[in-house]
């Protein structure tokens, strides 16, 4: 991974830890490895507290429906 | 945007900034919330509040154009194309078609929602489709809808559309490399039923697709 996709997670870590409450440590872990997207997708087989991962299925949800409303 | 799918969006909005519910009110009677992310300024708020409608925004930009997981990933077979359909379309309430699409190591410069039906069926426009793939210098594409009755046995017309959809990508040079059935809990790649040549693998050696969800 070079310095820009680095600091990509580091940001993208920042972000979501901030909205959803979640562990930065463990977030940008798992960021490292699935990718912000990845881990919105995937956060219900990941080891989060209940209402963490229900921040983060409403922060995914929100960003999908948004982005899909654009497009109309 | 129905006015369901709009009350959700406000509500998932006001819940994730934590923003007051009477305030959000306020907004969204003059802007909707897409507007209200692109152009953070219109929510008038705080700075406080302000600032979290600009990283939200920040975090939309850069998951679909910077995320380093889905940008570069080489797409090496069913389960590859199926972990991502199936985390975007399972549970879909409505038929939708995404199609990602790859460069020539069948690696993803972009995935795209490509049509949204009602309960039963969205439009598979060969010309859409492909318009979209010469958009983005694809060399390569895979394609995906799901069954909202959660079945995802292909129907005969998710056959021949597929062979249609084979025949005009392989006229402009661009290669359907599969396309995958969603379901509630699985999906079905229609490669791995041999409608699309078998001889046509992925850039890696392809892996079982039609399984539980992980």
């Amino acid at each position: 991974m070079n310095n820009v996709e680095t600091k990509e997670v580091e940001r993208n870590t920042d972000i979501l830890a901030a909205f959803t409450g979640g562990d930065s440590e463990q977030m940008q872990k798992d960021i490292d490895g699935l990718g912000a997207q990845g881990l919105l997708a995937s956060v219900e087989a990941l080891a989060y507290p209940k209402e963490v991962v229900q921040k983060i299925k409403e922060l995914d949800e929100l960003l999908k429906i948004t982005e899909d409303s654009e497009k109309k | 945007m129905l006015g369901e799918e709009k009350n959700r969006l406000e509500y998932l909005f006001q819940s994730v900034t934590g923003i007051s519910k009477e305030k959000c009110n306020r907004v969204f009677e003059k802007y909707t919330v897409g507007e209200v992310v692109e152009n953070p300024h219109l929510f008038e708020g705080t700075a406080l509040q302000t600032r979290k409608i600009e990283l939200l925004g920040e975090l939309q930009t850069s998951i679909k154009t910077k995320d380093p997981f889905w940008s570069r990933k080489q797409i090496c077979g069913p389960k590859d194309a199926s972990d991502y359909f199936e985390s975007r379309m399972t549970g879909l309430d409505h038929e939708e078609v995404h199609m990602l699409l790859l460069d020539t190591r069948h690696r993803v410069i972009k995935a795209e929602v490509m049509a949204k039906g009602g309960l039963a069926s969205a439009g598979m426009y060969p010309r859409e489709l492909a318009r979209t793939a010469l958009k983005y210098n694809a060399s390569a594409v895979i394609i995906a809808h799901n069954h909202p009755s959660g079945d995802s046995k292909p129907s005969q017309d998710d056959i021949a559309s597929t062979k249609a959809l084979h025949k005009s990508f392989d006229m402009i040079g661009i290669e359907l490399v599969d396309h995958l059935v969603v379901g509630s809990n699985n999906s079905t790649s229609l490669k791995e039923l041999g409608v699309l040549e078998r001889n046509e693998e992925y850039s890696m050696p392809a892996k079982t697709a039609s399984r539980g969800r992980h």
